[in-house]
């Protein structure tokens, strides 16, 4: 087998695991605490990958306005939280039909202030290693060590700050969160903003790659979505694990088998990791976000 | 059963579908070709509206399969007849059992699972069909196969019925459709069969302690969902005449749900309604032009926070005299959504 | 009143409150208005402006727009001793069927003579299927024009584009140039898996094989890829000589970046109809052979006398000068200009049958930007051009 090819393959699976655990780790926090599926989390992509090409191109430096992007996209998160995902808490697929209404919406949104076409950043690392006859980009191992620091202090947040730990009391029980005095309107906003952050990072992750337009987002939002199922949805580490079989996968199937396979395989995955383990590879129900 | 629901169900009250074949059958005549096709696009709608209903409003299974359902009736049927001349209604029967075939399927493997594990199941089984003819040679992949067969005409004594004709016959015979499986639904509702469904809806505990076994009620109601969804999705491409995945993918779901939604969850006129407000508001009036998609939206959104019974069930409230209690109720709402 | 009436009335109130009528002489429809002497005819344009085409179908309704605009400059014009003004009717499908459909019987209703689009091959396909039978001029960019045409449905049908299919097609034809230019063993295919991409994978297929080149590597992509950096490895394995591109930017802007990124760029990159310089645009220090066909024009040569004509209106009307991509602005672009001349032809500004026999006539018009003219199977002939990026200068050549 050609080494070189596999080394290509094998980076391209983490980067692209790197960034479905990051879209799929902001649809889990989302889901794990308030219920929602929230099918708007692509449009908080775009517009953390359309802020961040706007935010370049009025001169700011690349990582400033990725941390930018982040910040106003969480702020956007926690707003539409209040104003249209809490009115509906009560039940929670009115929140996934909020959320499809909110597509709609973002896209035109997307489409008035930056158009159809696509936008390039200029990539704020270009240097390309070679490791011996393969080439590896320097700008995708960023977005994986990038993606792991993020994972890190996401899980140092959870398991070490207060604030983190009433999240995931909350998510486990949240009447008995709200007993021992947690306020769970405040750690459901948190949440919102926290999914909408990490959607922004993986839109700015791709902007980093990949031209910027209107259809972006699709290719791994569903993969997110897969990842989310595959790992136990509301699980983090089940996220990150999913994201792992589901990067590897796509990216071994297209560089050595085909195209075909790759679209099919991951829903194969899917379908069979769940005829063995319905509630994903890690465990969900009482012991989730434990 | 009271006096006045007794009469009701003898009377009048079950002809109403007969009116909605007229009202096409009156459409027919304006011989106008936009109301002709939106009044043909509207029947359709409705169609996959209630697919959904049934499964999502009567049973309480958020379901992302219908319009992937529909998509594998015709498709089956295209593909029968395209490449193994099979009759038309051979074909159809063939699609329809299908999609009934699938939903038993999704439903032995997924209805036993949380809710929102079933809707994202449902979608998965959406995007895999669609990967999957997008990678048929024998489906067209993605340049899609033409839709050969035709329904043919309906002879009445001296009255020839073109079903197929784009001048009415067609319409008519989506309307009858429709308004059949209507009449079946409203029916169905008040046969055990429904009220268990609400029952199961409602308080599956308790219908569990009544003996009631869930899982079959849920995939019946689910099969007959298919079935209904296999309709639409025939009449869709014998409209089209033409079909590729890509006319019964995410976004024509989207609009399924959202029309669902506006018109009213769980309510046999609401898919009626959101079907002629989605048809009136997107391709008639073109309300908010290029940005119509997300003036819907955001009516999706207004109407799931304060009118969750959708159009139907606000225009309930209001003729049952209530509109002032009504109004103090959503300022109240209001209130209480804000400022907390 | 009956409802026909009603509902006519109700129509031209909305036409009035909500189309998007163009009329550079300031009036919308003035067929009742006795103030001034010049009558209006409306064509219609049914354009992808929203949804997932928008990038291309924003370029159709511009081209629409200016072609319009342009004819009305002129002074309108005149037909059997009547003055006229044009205007267009552009409505957006979003490239939803359903919403075509609808459009396109609103067209029909209207009685316009001619009508534009769709252009998406598959909401074209279902649109057209449903305007069986209705007395209008269709015409379309889209690849499965080719298909009706010779049905008794597709008499009054036209392709705007020249064909790309079969032994005689563009792509054909494209591709044996290519090969004489850089005689490449084997050959590498990457399109996206759509109807277009499935039509220029079998036509480069079917040439290439008759030149003797192999094919290492033939893959279609879906659609919403955005990374290709794996497909780009197995094809650096397949080593072939001369790789064909997807043909939408959106696809190969990535690709290319991604091939530079890995240090690939020996191969002569081809670039499918639909490529435009904007594809290697800040590339051509690292990119040295890309060769592409133009699927009109390229509108953004400032040296190509025939566009120049295109690029002073476009400017004057939009303020800026065209895109590379608005070469996509050609595909309806000349059929408008067209208009004045086949509607004098034809000695009618509604019969739709004089008028589809006037356009294979007419050779000559106003501001003519593609050499072009309607074949008797009413598909569009021009010069299809190509273009070579070598040591990073672009040239053009008309392919004869």
């Amino acid at each position: 087998m050609n080494t070189n090819l596999l080394v290509a393959a094998l980076v391209n699976g983490l980067m692209l695991a790197a960034v479905y655990a990051l879209v799929a780790l902001g649809l889990t926090v989302v889901f794990g605490l308030l219920d929602i599926v929230n099918f708007a989390h692509g449009q908080m992509i775009l517009i953390g990958a359309y802020l961040v090409v706007s935010l370049v191109a009025h001169s700011l430096n690349f990582w400033a306005a990725l941390v930018v992007a982040v910040v106003v996209v969480a702020l956007v998160g926690a707003l539409l939280e209040r104003v249209v995902f809490r009115p509906v808490e009560s039940v929670p697929i009115n929140g996934l039909l909020v959320s499809i209404g909110l597509i709609a919406i973002g896209q035109n949104v997307i489409r008035a202030v930056w158009g159809p076409n696509q936008q390039i950043v200029p990539p704020p690392v270009s240097v390309v290693w070679h490791v011996g006859g393969a080439t590896v980009p320097m700008s995708r191992v960023v977005i994986v060590a990038g993606s792991v620091l993020v994972l890190g202090a996401l899980s140092l947040f959870l398991y070490r700050t207060r604030a983190g730990k009433a999240l995931r009391a909350t998510a486990q029980n949240r009447d008995a969160a709200e007993l021992v005095g947690i306020p769970v309107a405040r750690v459901n906003n948190l949440a919102f903003a926290a999914g909408a952050g990490l959607a922004a990072l993986a839109g700015g992750f791709l902007a980093m790659q990949f031209p910027v337009e209107p259809l972006l987002a699709d290719s791994p939002l569903v993969m997110g979505f897969i990842v989310l199922i595959l790992g136990g949805a509301g699980s983090p580490l089940g996220a990150v694990l999913g994201a792992m079989v589901i990067g590897l996968t796509e990216s071994l199937c297209t560089a050595l088998l085909s195209s075909e396979a790759a679209q099919i395989v991951p829903f194969v995955i899917l379908a069979l990791i769940l005829f063995v383990r319905p509630e994903g590879i890690v465990r969900i129900g009482s012991d989730r976000w434990v | 059963m009271g006096v006045a629901a007794l009469r009701r169900a003898a009377g009048l009250g079950r002809l109403w579908p007969l009116a909605l074949v007229g009202a096409a059958i009156a459409v027919v005549y304006t011989e106008d070709p936009v109301w002709i096709t939106l009044a043909t696009l509207a029947a359709i709608w409705t169609l996959w509206a209630t697919s959904l209903n049934l499964i999502w409003g009567y049973s309480g299974q958020f379901s992302m399969a219908q319009t992937g359902l529909g998509m594998l009736s015709a498709y089956v049927a295209a593909i029968l007849v395209h490449s193994y001349d099979t009759s038309a209604y051979a074909a159809i029967l063939a699609g329809l059992g299908a999609s009934v075939a699938a939903s038993a399927l999704i439903g032995l493997a997924a209805l036993r699972l949380r809710g929102f594990y079933f809707a994202i199941m449902t979608l998965a089984f959406l995007l895999v069909l669609s990967a999957v003819l997008e990678n048929l040679a024998l489906a067209g992949r993605t340049t899609g196969i033409v839709v050969a067969y035709r329904l043919g005409s309906l002879s009445l004594g001296p009255i020839t019925w073109d079903l197929d004709s784009r001048h009415g016959g067609f319409l008519v015979a989506c309307w009858t459709v429709a308004a059949g499986v209507l009449a079946l639904i409203g029916r169905l509702t008040r046969l055990r069969f429904g009220k268990l469904l609400i029952a199961i809806r409602d308080d599956p505990l308790l219908a569990t302690s009544f003996g009631v076994d869930i899982s079959a009620y849920k995939i019946g109601a689910f099969a007959m969902s298919a079935i209904i969804a296999g309709l639409a999705g025939i009449l869709l491409s014998l409209y089209f005449r033409y079909i590729t995945p890509s006319f019964f993918g995410f976004d024509t779901l989207i609009n399924v749900i959202v029309l669902l939604v506006i018109g009213g969850t769980g309510r046999l006129v609401g898919p009626l309604v959101g079907a002629a407000v989605y048809v009136a508001l997107i391709d008639y009036f073109r309300i908010g032009g290029d940005y119509r998609q997300g003036v819907f939206g955001a009516i999706l959104i207004l109407t799931v926070i304060f009118a969750p019974q959708g159009l139907v069930g606000l225009l309930a409230g209001l003729r049952s005299g209530r509109a002032g209690a009504l109004r103090t109720a959503a300022l109240k709402r209001f209130a209480g959504i804000y400022n907390r | 009143m009956s409802i026909k009436d009603r509902q006519r009335s109700l129509w031209s109130a909305l036409g009035a409150a909500a189309a998007v009528a163009i009329s550079a002489c300031g009036g919308g429809s003035s067929t009742t208005n006795s103030s001034g002497p010049a009558k209006t005819v409306t064509i219609g344009a049914s354009v992808e402006a929203t949804g997932g085409a928008a990038a291309i179908g924003t370029q159709w309704r511009d081209g629409v727009k200016l072609a319009v605009d342009r004819v009305n400059k002129d002074g309108g014009f005149t037909v059997n001793g009547q003055k006229y003004m044009l205007a267009a009717d552009i409505q957006d499908s979003a490239a939803d069927p359903q919403q075509a459909i609808t459009i396109a019987q609103g067209f029909v209703q209207k009685s316009y003579p001619v009508v534009l689009g769709p252009g998406v091959s598959t909401v074209f396909t279902a649109t057209f299927q449903s305007l069986k039978g209705s007395d209008v001029v269709v015409m379309s960019p889209a690849a499965t024009v080719g298909q009706f045409l010779t049905t008794p449905d597709g008499k009054y049908l036209f392709h705007t584009h020249i064909a790309d299919d079969g032994t005689t097609g563009r792509v054909y034809k494209m591709t044996k140039s290519i090969v004489a230019k850089y005689s490449p063993k084997s050959a590498a295919i990457l399109l996206p898996q759509d109807p277009i991409g499935e039509l220029y994978g079998a036509a480069y297929k079917q040439a290439l094989q008759a030149s003797g080149v192999t094919v290492a590597y033939d893959q279609r992509f879906p659609s919403a890829q955005r990374d290709f950096s794996s497909y780009l490895a197995a094809i650096k394995s397949a080593n072939p000589d001369v790789i064909f591109l997807p043909y939408l930017d959106t696809w190969a802007v990535p690709f290319l970046t991604q091939a530079i990124q890995a240090g690939y760029t020996a191969p002569v990159f081809v670039g499918s109809p639909g490529t435009s310089s904007s594809t290697i645009n800040g590339k051509t220090d690292q990119i040295k052979r890309f060769v592409w066909s133009v699927t009109t024009r390229a509108v953004d040569s400032t040296t190509d006398p025939q566009v120049q004509d295109f690029r002073a209106h476009y400017k004057a009307m939009f303020g800026n000068d065209p895109a590379p991509s608005a070469f996509w602005a050609l595909s309806y672009y000349d059929e408008v200009l067209m208009l004045p001349k086949v509607f004098a032809a034809a000695g009618s500004v509604t019969d739709h049958k004089s008028i589809t026999a006037a356009y294979e006539k007419v050779t000559q018009w106003n501001g003519k930007t593609l050499d072009l003219h309607f074949d008797s199977g009413r598909t569009a002939v021009y010069t299809p051009q190509l273009a070579f990026l070598e040591n990073g200068i672009i040239t053009y050549q008309d392919a004869k």
